[in-house]
């Protein structure tokens, strides 16, 4: 048997060695092994592989090829060569020089005993390390693609070149709720929503894929398992093979239907901070509170605004120290509120455009809930009442069910009522008005109508918009306040320039005054020589003389320029008027009286119409017979001949008026603004004192003097002087 | 006849003065100045005195003062060209206080009627 075996394996021997010469057979390794794992012969190749192999042939393979102790776990074992005849391994070996493994492809022969029995093995060995690597990389790539595909949060599938669905990832099920098996190989127009269907979204998507090679962030809809409708973000590309030709697509979606329902609340938000502006710019530009109020509560009831159904607005009486109902807005019932909402819904396109129209109508379809806030009158001193308390911590409250959520133990009686009876609500939100210096209210609101809840963000939304209330109502006080300073310093202000304008005038005629005394002294004694000397010249002439008439003249002509005189020295140094009661009736019969010939002498008519039956005035008699004889004059002068000159008095509450209109020709209003100025004049005689000295009384008579004129049709002077009020006897 | 002292600087209106007072049948001596004035008082003993203010040298409210120091009694007229020395306290110790005019009415009119005022008091006190 053992000479057989050794028999055999010699002759196996010869063959490979003459094969080996005869065959260049590097890089195989190429080795005879005995059924004790000994190596027998090796091929060259293998020789000049592993060193002195030669020396060593007879010892175990995996000693001299591995340097291993043991037989390689991963090889074939006898057994299995017996069975199969030929066995073929790749062995992975950690080589001790290298870190990477080395792959070796082995291809094993039984050697076979005349009796058929496997006495060795005679072994084909190949290095195929670089490709093994490159294979177990693709491997561990595909891996890597397909843990990433299924732990994917996305629905990734690909579809064949007919939109059947080839493939079905972990996402894919979760978001479809299909099981591979359920849905491999159904066209992919199972996932689509009806109304897509029927627009054929695929058309369009195949389109838009064979365009461009890929479809990317396109939101649409998609249909679960259970018919269930979500947005999903898609994007799908074209699968080509190592030819080039479209084999199918891939797909992948996402589901944005949580993305799509924030973007609609930020969308809403957005929304409701442009009405919020809105109404900011309406409640801003008004200053009228009532209007601020209608407006806040459109806004709370509208449906371009918070959509609440009803509210209600108290506001804090401080004189009487309640909080009071003021006003309300809110249909009566549910027919009512489906027509408002209706109208509202269909007119308007901003909300200024509600608030404009809208007006809250007390009487009409407003008037149940004015009705129903009136009867809140709650007492500041209930601190422990809902609406006081909310008013006072500032603090809103949600009442449900009769009962309010954060602070159940309040109060909400008022009167003999509960403030759920007369609202005709059990659910409710109580929210303050309050400034930095004051609270100022409560809004109360509700959806009595449409039972909707009353969530935390209606809650924000009326808090924000009682704050901006809050803000306007605080504006609009602080700017009633400063317009009543504004008033009132802008009267100071009239009075002080009323006086400094008094005072200037005092003060330029007492400078034109000093000099106009000076002046008129040095004139008087040389008028009082020449005109005396005149007059006593006439006296010394015999009776027949023709000179008495120039003498006569001179003398007129000097008493005219000493009542010049007189005038000047008057508004110089006025005299102190001596105050009595008198009757300007008889003081303007007088002037007339003095004035009639003249008057008549010019063909000047005069209408008297005294309408005033009492016209006494705290006044010195002389000065104002002085000041009505100047007006007098200044009338005849203005008129010339023909004319007629009305004097008039009228009773005025606590004043005489008095009136003296002319028919001349008027004052042009560039001299009506200087008429006062002492020494102005158009005349050609005359000092121009005359109404500088007419106002000057009238004044300190504590009356007022205005001259109107219209060109061609004359001037009327209107006097008022402060009336003597007769005491009732008792 | 009475003794009227005309107590006034300016040369022509010492001529009007005299010849219209002259015409009331009295006796006008003229002073041309307060100094002046003084001296023919002491002499003339005057009826009355008419006063300017407005002179050179001593003015017509120091003169009177001498004037009434000397004889307390003696009416004095003043007699200017300027009304607001009325409201002077010293003025106030004149018996008028006239405003001048070239027309003498108003003078002549005072002059009689102080004279007659001072007739019937003398008379009175003799009577005493």
């Amino acid at each position: 048997m053992m000479v057989s075996q050794r028999q055999i394996f010699s002759e196996v021997i010869d063959i490979l060695n003459k094969f080996d010469s005869l065959f260049r057979s590097d890089p195989i390794y190429l080795f005879l092994v005995d059924k004790d794992d000994r190596i027998l012969w090796a091929n060259r190749y293998l020789l000049t592989q592993i060193p002195h192999l030669n020396d060593r042939l007879g010892e175990f393979c995996y000693k001299l090829l591995w340097s291993e102790s043991d037989k390689c776990p991963d090889c074939y074992s006898w057994e299995e060569l017996e069975a199969g005849g030929v066995c073929r391994r790749v062995l992975k070996k950690q080589s001790a020089d290298s870190s990477s493994p080395r792959y070796l492809e082995l291809l094993a022969l039984p050697v076979m005993s005349d009796q058929r029995e496997v006495v060795g093995s005679l072994n084909f060995a190949l290095d195929i390390t670089d490709s093994e690597v490159a294979r177990h990389s693709l491997q561990e790539k595909e891996q890597l693609f397909r843990s990433i595909i299924d732990s994917s949060a996305e629905a990734i599938f690909f579809l064949d070149s007919d939109d059947r669905i080839l493939s079905w990832n972990a996402g894919a099920e979760r978001l479809f709720g299909y099981a591979p098996e359920e849905i491999i190989g159904k066209p992919v127009t199972v996932l689509l929503p009806e109304d897509l269907k029927e627009l054929d979204e695929p058309a369009l998507l195949r389109e838009r894929l064979h365009q461009d090679g890929f479809v990317q962030k396109y939101e649409t809809r998609r249909v679960d398992k259970w018919g269930r409708e979500f947005f999903v973000d898609l994007t799908r590309t074209l699968v080509r093979n190592e030819a080039g030709e479209v084999v199918g697509s891939s797909v992948i979606l996402k589901d944005i239907t949580d993305q799509k329902k924030l973007e609609e609340e930020l969308r809403n938000n957005l929304l409701g901070l442009t009405k919020l502006n809105e109404l900011n710019e309406i409640l801003h530009s008004t200053y009228d509170l009532e209007e601020i109020f209608q407006a806040v509560l459109i806004a709370i009831t509208a449906g371009e605004g918070l959509r609440f159904n009803r509210a209600f607005l108290c506001l804090v009486d401080e004189e009487r120290a309640v909080l009071k109902g003021h006003l309300a807005i809110g249909p009566a019932d549910k027919n009512e509120a489906g027509q408002l909402w209706r109208e509202l819904e269909h007119s308007f396109g901003t909300f200024r455009d509600i608030v404009e129209f809208y007006r809250i109508n007390l009487t009409g379809a407003d008037a149940a809930v004015n009705r129903k806030v009136q009867r809140i009158v709650v007492p500041l001193k209930q601190k422990q009442h809902l609406l006081v308390y909310s008013l006072h911590h500032h603090q809103p409250l949600l009442v449900k069910q009769g009962r309010c959520v954060e602070e159940p133990a309040l109060s909400l009686q008022v009167d003999t009522q509960n403030l759920c009876e007369i609202l005709g609500g059990q659910n409710f939100v109580v929210v303050p008005l309050f400034s930095l210096r004051s609270d100022l209210g409560v809004v109360i609101a509700d959806n009595a109508i449409t039972g909707r809840e009353i969530n935390e963000n209606d809650i924000s939304n009326l808090k924000l918009l009682a704050h901006q209330t809050s803000l306007a109502i605080e504006n609009v006080r602080l700017y009633n306040r400063l317009e009543e300073r504004l008033r009132e310093l802008e009267k100071a202000y009239q009075k002080l320039e009323e006086n400094t304008r008094k005072l200037v005038r005092v003060e330029r005629l007492a400078a034109i005054g000093e000099m106009a005394a000076r002046v008129a002294h040095e004139i008087r004694n040389p008028l009082v020589s020449i005109g005396g000397l005149a007059r006593l010249l006439e006296k010394k002439l015999p009776a027949d003389s023709p000179l008495h008439e120039y003498l006569e003249l001179i003398s007129e002509q000097i008493s005219q320029l000493e009542n010049i005189l007189d005038n000047i020295l008057n508004i110089a140094r006025p005299k102190k008027p001596q105050m009595k009661a008198v009757n300007l009736h008889e003081v303007f019969h007088q002037v007339l009286l003095v004035m009639d010939r003249a008057l008549q002498s010019h063909n000047i008519r005069v209408r008297v119409k005294f309408d005033c039956p009492s016209s006494l005035v705290l006044g010195d008699e002389k000065l104002l017979h002085q000041a009505f004889l100047n007006l007098v004059q200044n009338s005849l002068e203005a008129i010339g001949e023909n004319g007629e000159l009305t004097v008039e008095t009228r009773c005025q509450d606590d004043q005489v008026e008095i009136l003296l209109h002319d028919t001349g020709p008027g004052i042009p209003s560039e001299v009506l603004e200087r008429v006062y100025e002492p020494f102005f004049t158009t005349k050609s005689h005359g000092t121009g004192l005359g109404l500088a000295i007419v106002r000057e009384i009238i004044e300190n008579h504590r009356g007022t003097i205005q001259l109107s004129s219209v060109p061609q049709q004359g001037t009327t002077v209107r006097i008022l002087l402060p009336a003597i009020k007769k005491r009732k006897k008792k | 006849m009475k003794k009227i002292l005309l107590v006034e600087d300016e040369p022509a209106q010492q001529l009007l003065y005299r010849e219209e007072l002259s015409a009331l049948g009295d006796q006008v001596p003229v002073a041309e100045s307060g100094e002046k004035a003084l001296q023919l008082a002491s002499k003339d003993k005057p009826d009355l005195i008419i006063l300017d203010i407005m002179m050179p040298g001593m003015d017509g409210l120091e003169t009177m003062r001498e004037l009434l120091s000397q004889n307390p009694k003696v009416p004095v007229i003043i007699n200017t060209a300027y009304s607001h020395f009325k409201e002077h306290f010293m003025s106030w110790a004149a018996e008028e206080y006239l405003v001048k005019s070239s027309d003498l009415t108003e003078l002549k009119e005072a002059v009689k009627q102080i004279l007659e005022k001072k007739k019937k008091r003398v008379a009175a006190e003799r009577k005493k």
